[in-house]
């Protein structure tokens, strides 16, 4: 028994579609992210789930019990939302409050003052618990509205969270994001996570479920989702910088801007694209006929590594490799040498083959 | 409990059924007949009616009403706009705003005696000051003409108020960048009120003068009280002539068919005017309201809660 | 520029004073009569207190004397009608306001935008068009000039404009705010009083003065409803006023009276307002 069950749900408004047959579930105490961008129909699932819209068409479950037109006070959840959703006149501290004080709780009032202390701690907003929402800004805003979920997360059925850390500053969103992990594995709580930052999605999830155009196009482990993307869209999300992707023309050469290098390897292989990661390519400045000519468009440090984009006619190539010994300029042509072999294979209907 | 929303607005709904529904009704029907308070009421078919339009005093107080709203409402804007220009560019708004709405806060029945009081040919300060000028008595509110020039001026001096309240609340939301960035770019003021500002106001103007000029064709306060509709019916308004009619003369089924007529006359004019006005000034204020939201859009980005 | 800059300044100052001047000289005007005697007014303007006239309470004495009673019945009708048609309507507003902004309805064809049309059209019918037929109604049933029948009446009169400010309230609160409450555990009603409510406030308070203001500044329901018993200052005032030498210095002493309340009202109102547009509407 599943502890969340979604299925072949369907939403729509008027005649937009945001979520077609659906279906997924998830155990306890399982950390879900749904990776997807926006408008993909991350907030809508959470709202189905959360019992704020119902399903046109389809069921929900939590465990055994089915959840079509139970309100939200009834299903035991907790909720982030993208909008914060703040009590304006409340002070923040009683904003976190306000889950634990709802008439039918179940906790114990003496654990609030605990409870209140220890999200406000983790998300550095103790000094703002005194304040009222119109006085902070808008990373404090969330955090407060993340805290507010995050207090009853280890008693309800389901956490969910729709972007929490999304507008914090990079700072914080980096440091936030192992320690909301633990804290949410520590209470064993089970959690709905939406995101659009593919690399927050690989590093907290158990499983990660990728939404297109409201259809989940993959459910796997980070790993799996990294490693063997299912179709070119689920391809397409992971990465910074994406994928490139090439098309092999008939005759066993691949399309690179406007040159056709063939490639012995691909007269046996049946494929349609294929995915070239940008650390699956190396950059040589002097010239080698062997190898793809190109112009750098430019370079981006970051760290130790650097993004070079090189265009090669009229496509852009992302690269990534280490900084040292390595500085090219704009304009410099250069030549790549692409790791084929890596490469994932997509098929007519894009979706993977297997890896070579 | 799904069914609560039906409840919620029950009450009103009753109400009004019961007070705007049901007695138009009963007015519809009632001036079909001939029934006058203390006998029995005859149908009459379109006979009212018919008389109405040959009624002197009815085509009479029509022709005023229209008046007071067409003339009144036009000075009363203008002069509205001008003093939300000018009270928005002093920084000691609160104190004069308070100044400029005092007018409007008074029943009407006390600026209707006040007025009476102060424009009285023998002992107004108004004839008393136009003396000291040179000028002799002069019969506000016993000259026809005057009398319904007097109407006017107490007219504008209780409403401009309003118009202001509203203009002003419009100049206070408009965003400020438009205007800096015209100054930096090097428009006079003049330009940038007619190109800019007008323009952008002009949504909330209409509406303004939707709405007063629907108050204005209900005048009665003030005529009641300082002349009575005198001299003569010079100055009667619509609503006046309907009182006298059914309550003091007791003719209710005449009355009621006045009152009817009137309301035909403000709906259809409502209608067309709206229609009319999204017409004409259909692109000019297209073009405010698109300003005015690509501006908002900005500033709200920033406050309240977060729209993603 | 600065040259420019000085002229119009002086221009809008002195459009303002002249404006000013208009304004108030009315205002002035009626204080002061209310502590003229007779021949201060009969025998022409005096305008300057101690200099022109010598102000008396005469009027005031009156109020407080002989005509005591007409005058209390007529300031508590006035009072409590504005008053307690203004609750109401705020109340019965708020029910209307919070279905029109939450829920759908669908009566026949009339869905929510129709409904709300509906309720404040009735602000464009003329109100002799109603009270007609009422007069006759009310005269059938007994309701005339009576103390509940005006309050039926006022509230009714005021039931477009509170459903119009308190629906738009409502509809300006983010829903998210309920669904937050509702996900932390809260039913509907604790929803509304914790939340809704409290936050809409505001608004309700803004329809309830304008509310009473409009219902204090009422002449014609008055006029065409009630007799004697519940009388309002305004009729007061016009049954002083019909003889043939009104004595005005006592009539702008409860003109003064009358004054006040609806003054409070505007003054609390538009300080509200002053606060509303300057927070950016709701937080």
């Amino acid at each position: 028994m599943s502890r969340i069950q979604i299925d072949r749900v369907t939403k729509k408004y008027g005649k937009v579609i945001a979520i077609n047959n659906l279906s997924f579930s998830c155990e306890d105490s399982e950390l879900i992210i749904v990776l997807g961008k926006p408008g993909a129909g991350k907030s809508t699932l959470l709202r189905m789930l959360a019992g704020i819209e119902e399903p046109n068409e389809g069921q929900i479950y939590f465990g055994n019990n089915l959840m079509n037109g139970v309100a939200p006070e009834k299903r035991n959840v907790a909720m982030a939302f993208e909008t914060y959703a703040l009590y304006p006149h409340f002070l923040v501290k009683q904003n976190m409050l306000s889950p634990l004080m709802s008439p039918n709780n179940t906790i114990d009032k003496n654990l609030r003052e605990k409870r209140i202390h220890e999200v406000s701690q983790l998300l550095e907003i103790e000094p703002l618990l005194e304040r009222k929402p119109s006085q902070l800004s808008g990373g404090q805003r969330q955090r407060v509205s993340l805290a507010r979920a995050l207090v009853k997360a280890e008693d309800t059925n389901c956490v969910f969270l729709d972007e929490p850390i999304s507008h914090l500053d990079a700072r914080l969103r980096n440091s936030l994001r192992g320690e909301l992990k633990k804290y949410l594995k520590d209470k064993k709580a089970t959690v709905i996570y939406t995101t659009a930052d593919y690399a927050e999605a690989l590093g907290i999830a158990d499983r990660i479920l990728i939404i297109i155009d409201g259809t989940v196009r993959m459910f796997a482990s980070p790993d799996k989702v990294f490693d063997e993307p299912k179709d070119l869209g689920v391809a397409n999300m992971i990465g910074d910088p994406k994928i490139n992707i090439f098309e092999v023309n008939g005759k066993g050469t691949i399309q690179v801007g406007d040159l056709t290098p063939t490639l012995k390897y691909f007269e046996k292989v049946q494929a349609k694209y294929i995915g070239i990661r940008p650390l699956d390519i190396n950059i040589m400045s002097s010239k080698n006929l062997d190898l793809i000519p190109g112009t750098v468009y430019v370079t981006e440090p970051i760290g130790y590594d650097q993004i070079v984009r090189v265009m090669v006619g009229s496509k852009m190539i992302n690269i990534k490799m280490p900084l040292e010994n390595n500085t090219f300029a704009i304009n410099q042509p250069v030549w790549l040498d692409i790791n084929w072999k890596n490469g994932l294979i997509f098929d007519n209907d894009g979706m993977l083959k297997g890896l070579d | 409990m799904k069914n609560i929303k039906h409840f919620l607005i029950a009450p009103t709904l009753l109400f009004f059924i019961t007070f705007s529904l049901l007695p138009l009704l009963f007015a519809l029907g009632l001036s079909l007949t001939n029934f006058s308070l203390g006998g029995h009421a005859k149908w009459v078919g379109l006979r009212n009616y018919i008389w109405l339009f040959k009624d002197p005093i009815f085509t009479g107080s029509f022709k005023n009403t229209v008046l007071y709203t067409l003339i009144g409402v036009t000075f009363q804007y203008w002069l509205g706009l001008i003093l939300a220009v000018f009270v928005s560019s002093f920084k000691k708004r609160r104190l004069i705003k308070l100044m400029i709405l005092l007018p409007f806060m008074l029943p009407p029945l006390v600026i209707g005696f006040t007025w009476r009081t102060l424009l009285d040919s023998r002992f107004g300060p108004v004839n008393a000051l136009l003396k000291i000028f040179g000028i002799n008595a002069i019969n506000w509110i016993t000259n026809p003409k005057l009398a319904f020039f007097s109407i006017l001026v107490v007219d504008t001096w209780q409403w401009t108020p309003f118009m202001f309240l509203i203009l002003f609340a419009g100049l206070r939301m408009l965003p400020k960048e438009p205007f800096e960035a015209a100054h930096v770019d090097g428009a006079s003021a003049w330009h940038s009120f007619w190109d800019m500002t007008f323009p952008m106001l002009l949504p909330i103007s209409i509406g303004a003068i939707v709405l007063r000029s629907i108050e204005a064709f209900k005048i009665f306060d003030i005529v009641f009280f300082i002349t009575g509709g005198g001299p003569g019916n010079a100055t009667s308004s619509l609503t006046l002539n309907g009182y006298f009619t059914a309550l003091r003369s007791g003719n209710m089924g005449y009355g009621a068919a006045m009152s009817v007529l009137m309301l035909l006359t403000v709906a259809i004019t409502a209608v067309v005017l709206l229609m009319a006005l999204r017409g004409f000034l259909a692109k000019p204020k297209r073009q405010g309201e698109i300003a005015l939201t690509a501006y908002s859009t900005e500033s709200q980005a920033s406050e309240g809660t977060n729209l993603g | 520029m600065d040259k420019k800059n000085t002229l119009s300044k002086t221009l809008r100052t002195v459009g303002l004073i002249f404006w000013g001047i208009f304004a108030l000289f009315p205002v002035y005007w009626i204080i002061i009569t209310a502590f003229k005697q007779s021949k201060d007014i009969y025998q022409g303007p005096f305008l300057l207190p101690f200099v022109d006239f010598q102000p008396t309470i005469a009027a005031w004495t009156k109020l407080m004397g002989p005509s005591k009673d007409q005058f209390i019945n007529a300031l508590t009708n006035s009072i409590l009608f504005a008053s307690v048609s203004a609750l109401i309507a705020v109340l019965l507003g708020s029910f209307a306001g919070y279905g029109l902004a939450r829920y759908s309805y669908k009566y026949g064809n009339m869905k929510n935008n129709d409904l709300s049309f509906l309720i404040i059209s009735q602000r464009i019918m003329p109100p002799i068009v109603a009270v007609i037929a009422l007069f006759a109604i009310f005269s059938f049933i007994k309701l005339l000039d009576t103390k509940v029948g005006m309050i039926l009446v006022y509230t009714w009169f005021n039931l477009p404009l509170t459903v119009y400010i308190i629906t738009d309230f409502i509809s300006r609160i983010p829903r998210d705010i309920e669904y937050a409450a509702a996900i932390d555990g809260y039913g509907k009603i604790h929803q509304i009083f914790r939340i809704t409510l409290p936050l809409a406030m505001p608004g309700l308070t803004a329809a309830y003065l304008l509310a009473f203001f409009f219902s204090w500044n009422d002449f014609l329901l008055a006029l065409m409803l009630t007799f004697r018993k519940a009388s309002t200052l305004p009729i007061m005032i016009m049954n002083l006023s019909t003889t043939d030498n009104p004595q005005w210095w006592f009539i702008s002493a409860v003109g003064i009276i009358s004054i006040i309340p609806p003054m409070i009202a505007a003054i609390v109102l538009d300080h509200f307002i002053d606060r509303q547009l300057l927070s950016g509407g709701t937080r």
